[in-house]
């Protein structure tokens, strides 16, 4: 009796040992993932926090919409473009008034849907058009981070459109009243809008700051110094503009945002839920994306194949070099800056225009400090590096996955058309070496995914789809719809000089 | 003479030396036949009884003639010619081949981390000094073991490699045949036997293909070329000499159930041969071997049981055991040893780069009680291509202290504490950074000496610059041995 009662007593203590072992194994899980997963999921979580603002363009944050909405005029708005000169989709060559922005951003989440090299104006573009959404979380912008913000970049993208000078003959035509009340400080001169046969017009009809310091006069140099130096606020405002716009384009409310920000598990498929861990897990992809865009905003060798030829044509296309082909256009920069800090025509951070130069040129540094260290072989002639390390070379910037779904062709060269085969190419690890300029990343290695894994990472990435700027305003009328072409009506046909 | 009062008849001198002697024979051949007898004595529950005197006892005054004496002598000669007979039948009578081995089942439950050692460390967050490798992984693959085998709760999900997850439990607590252990002996000669040992060990099969698996971890021949039997010579698939811990290798021998965090270096069996001899009155131990491999575990990155170099390892030990008695128990020993291994790295084609390890080991070793000690240092460079699968180490010093107490006949506990101190890289592929401390508190009921269960709890904890996770284990043991 005393002996069954004593096994009886230990088999309790054994079921309560049992019992409560099971219970501490699962302690500290979130919807079956580990504390540890749960830490990186949560680093993941789409559009987390405000939008960080751009140090070198905030000094307008109260009069933000009024600089947005002239933006997405202007973003929308084709009659500013000049002459094309290679011909493509949007016309022939000698059509005028065919492209904007919104031709390579033409779809519903601001991407361009067509398979490259397009020509849109002036040459081939031989890189795929990225999304601008949720660009505020962005260091460098473009694939190879040739601006160091979307300032610089607003500045120059235009650029395929119209020279500087056109741009602003143009703004003084359509904007005036909206430019001006944009920036009232830098009103737009008014001899812009005098025609080149008027004595008191000192503005050409087009043209720009020459290539090179090397490079003959042009149009602009021959003009007075207020009058460059006019053109030259102008092209910083419009970088301002161009910066603050696409901020307002936002893509919240994607499943994957709820089911984090939320923890409504429900917003994820059990399927996409065996994605997410492969996400964080055997595929690893979170080494580079994660953040609230996942993206980390540094440059890597994905091993992605590049384009070969201009369509129809026997024309190469120079193998991109990604981060590497750009540096020295960087470092160009910056011995610009050095030479001249008030030089007139330097438009990044650490320019007399922003808003935060020594935050700029520090980041200019900081890009030659890595050209020094990463750098194998130099011309001798130009001291431009001529071949970087693996870090550099043949590197791009990682790309945000939200709304990845929407945005196909993918990767730099728009090569890749379907998210699967997006995945398949970084199971095996990278395109086939010599595809590709330089040596991959040793963040790209085979992941051994098996098909099922492939799909269920697929499925994972169709829960990073948000709420698109034009459906946001569709569900609620009363916010501004930052999607809607809002340019005003069409100039009329420009009259045969 | 008289007792109580009473006369009492006094034998002989002379009768008293003929009886004396008499009886010393009797012993003599009792105590050495005892051993054969006992059994069958001890079966039939009959208690030995006093000899009765011999009959000529009662010629008490009578002096020993030469006839006699010589009679006696040759008594004892037939008496020692039958000790030796039965001796050698009884020596007969213990069969060539015996047979050992054990069941081990269990109950295990992760906590923490879904029963996986290591974290990643995403996007270098932590050693952005190892961007350069494609995964940088944290803790120690290994410190979730749940069985005395050393296999792990869960290797987790792992980019860029697909394992063998033998338990591949997700996290979830349950229960497992740890192993089923079959150990055969055979005396081949007086002085040479062959041993082995054979692991059955059922696990999850996958896609109609069955998972459970055969391990031959011993297949040895050990040669005594001298008489006192204090000199092994082994030859073929053996234990390793590297430190203590292999003794304790297997379910049945080992107090507790998990491995320390650096048995995997220690306790693989490796191929090749092994002398082993005892010197100064058992003082000096010493042992050196020629193998294959290093005496890293198979579970582990580096084990290579066929070379694919000529080049062998160089393994040695050098030992002092002194009995220590006078402190606790006559029988008391305190061991000191060194140990080291030295050759071309394991799974590399070519002798370049070599791999070794260095130690020192002690242990107290009392009748219910044992404190035992361990430090071990190693290294190893590696391949810088990946796809060869040569792994590098860099093994800081780390090591493990244990106390071992059977408090009772049938119960003990176990206390260890183990830290690892370690990098392991495979190319630039992969860079696995250990600083992890693990304390075990255990405890063992021994029903009978066929019939023992154990449980333990391991606490892991990562230090430096490692961020702690909860990875700890929970795990018992039903060890049936025979």
């Amino acid at each position: 009796m005393l002996n069954e009662t004593r096994f009886g007593s230990r088999f309790q203590v054994g079921l309560l040992i049992l019992a409560a072992s099971s219970a501490l194994a699962a302690c500290g899980e979130v919807d079956g993932f580990t504390p540890d997963q749960w830490d990186q999921i949560k680093k993941m979580e789409p559009l987390a926090g405000d939008p960080p603002p751009n140090p070198f363009n905030n000094r307008f944050a109260d009069t933000n919409d009024t600089l947005a909405k002239l933006g997405q005029q202007l973003f929308f708005d084709k009659d500013v473009a000049e002459a094309i000169k290679v011909a493509g989709p949007s016309g022939n060559i000698g059509d005028i008034r065919k492209v904007a922005c919104v031709t390579c951003h033409g779809t519903k989440y601001f991407t361009d849907a067509r398979p490259g090299p397009i020509s849109e104006g002036i040459s081939y573009l031989t890189t795929n058009t990225g999304d601008m959404l949720n660009l505020a979380w962005y260091d460098w912008t473009l694939s190879t981070g040739r601006f160091d913000s979307m300032v610089e970049h607003g500045t120059t993208v235009w650029g395929t459109s119209a020279t500087p000078i056109a741009q602003a003959r143009f703004l003084y035509t359509k904007y005036l009243a909206e430019y001006n009340a944009a920036f009232p400080d830098t009103p737009l001169d008014p001899r812009l809008g005098l025609p080149t046969t008027d004595p008191a017009s000192v503005y050409p009809m087009t043209g720009g700051p020459k290539s090179s310091a090397t490079a003959a006069d042009g149009p602009f140099e021959m003009m007075p110094q207020d009058a460059q130096d006019n053109i030259s606020q102008i092209r910083a405002n419009l970088g301002r503009l161009f910066d603050i716009y696409p901020r307002k384009l936002l893509t919240p409310e994607s499943p994957f945002q709820k089911y984090v920000r939320d923890r409504d598990f429900s917003q994820l498929s059990p399927k996409a839920k065996l994605g997410l861990g492969l996400f964080i897990g055997k595929a690893a992809c979170n080494e580079c994306h994660s953040g609230p865009t996942l993206a980390d905003n540094k440059f890597h060798n994905v091993g992605v194949p590049n384009l070969d030829f201009i369509p129809n044509t026997t024309t190469a296309i120079t193998p991109n070099r990604g981060r590497a082909g750009v540096m020295q256009t960087i470092l160009n920069n910056l011995a610009t800056i050095q030479a001249n800090p008030a030089s007139p025509l330097i438009f990044n951070g650490a320019g007399i225009y922003s808003d935060n130069p020594t935050l700029g040129l520090q980041r200019l540094l900081d890009v030659q400090a890595e050209d020094q260290q990463r750098c194998l072989t130099r011309d001798p002639k130009t001291n431009a590096c001529t071949l970087y390390d693996e870090t550099l070379e043949g590197a791009f910037r990682t790309m945000s996955l939200l709304n990845v779904a929407q945005t196909a062709p993918y990767f730099h060269s728009g090569t890749v058309t379907s998210l699967e085969a997006v995945v398949r190419q970084y199971n095996a690890g990278g395109g086939p070496p010599g595809s590709y300029v330089g040596t991959v990343s040793p963040k790209i290695r085979p992941l051994l995914l098996t098909e099922e894994e492939i799909s269920e990472l697929v499925e994972f990435l169709g829960t990073l789809t948000g709420v698109s700027p034009a459906d946001q305003a569709a569900a609620d009328p009363t916010i501004w719809n930052w999607a809607a072409n809002t340019a005003k009506p069409a100039l009329p046909p420009p009259t045969s000089p | 003479m008289i007792a109580n009062g009473k006369p009492t008849r006094r034998p002989p001198a002379g009768y008293l030396e003929r009886g004396k002697r008499a009886w010393q024979v009797i012993a003599a051949v009792s105590l050495l036949t005892a051993p054969a007898l006992a059994p069958q004595a001890l079966a039939q529950e009959e208690k030995p009884e006093a000899p009765s005197l011999p009959p000529e006892a009662s010629d008490e005054e009578a002096p020993p003639v030469p006839d006699q004496a010589q009679s006696l002598e040759q008594q004892i000669a037939e008496l020692n010619d039958r000790i030796a007979r039965e001796e050698q039948d009884r020596l007969k009578s213990v069969p060539a081949l015996s047979w050992n081995g054990y069941v081990d089942f269990g109950y295990f439950a992760p906590i923490g981390n879904a029963g996986v050692g290591w974290v990643r460390d995403s996007g270098n967050v932590v050693f952005p000094q190892y961007s350069n490798y494609s995964w940088t992984f944290l803790g120690d693959l290994l410190a979730t073991a749940v069985n005395t085998r050393g296999e792990v709760a869960s290797l987790g999900n792992a980019p860029g490699i697909t394992r063998f997850d033998s338990v591949d439990s997700s996290g979830a607590g349950g229960f497992i045949v740890n192993e089923i252990n079959l150990r055969p002996r055979y005396q081949l000669t007086d002085n040479a036997i062959m041993r082995a040992s054979v692991n059955f060990v059922p696990r999850t099969g996958s896609d109609f293909a069955l998972g459970d698996f055969v391990e031959a971890d011993l297949a040895e021949l050990e040669y005594l070329p001298t008489k006192d039997g204090k000199t092994s010579i082994f030859i073929g698939k053996m234990m390793p000499i590297f430190g203590i811990a292999y003794k304790e290798r297997k379910s049945d021998q080992r107090f507790g159930i998990t491995p320390s965090l650096i048995d995997r270096y220690t306790t693989g069996s490796q191929l090749g041969v092994k002398v082993r001899s005892k010197l100064l009155d058992d003082w000096l131990i010493l042992a050196g071997a020629v193998t294959n491999g290093s005496s890293t575990t198979e579970q582990f990155h580096f084990y290579s049981e066929i070379d694919q170099n000529w080049g062998k390892t160089l393994n040695g030990r050098a030992a002092i055991s002194i009995p220590v008695g006078h402190l606790f128990r006559n029988d008391d020993k305190l061991e000191i040893g060194v140990s080291g291994e030295w050759g071309p790295q394991d799974r590399a084609t070519d002798n370049n780069g070599k791999m070794w390890f260095g130690g020192l080991d002690l242990q107290y070793l009392s009748a219910n009680f044992a404190f035992k000690a361990q430090i071990i240092k190693g290294g190893s460079p590696g391949e810088p291509d990946a796809a060869q699968g040569v792994y590098g180490l860099q093994l800081h010093p780390s090591g493990y202290a244990e106390l071992d107490w059977q408090v009772l006949p049938q119960f003990g506990f176990i206390l260890r504490a183990a830290a690892r101190d370690a990098i392991v890289t495979l190319g630039t592929d992969r860079i696995y950074i250990t600083k992890e401390i693990q304390y075990t508190v255990g405890a063992r009921v021994v029903f009978t000496p066929h019939i023992m269960t154990k449980v333990e709890y391991l606490h892991n904890q990562e230090y430096g610059s490692i961020p702690e996770f909860l990875d700890d284990i929970f795990t018992s043991s039903l060890v049936l041995a025979f």
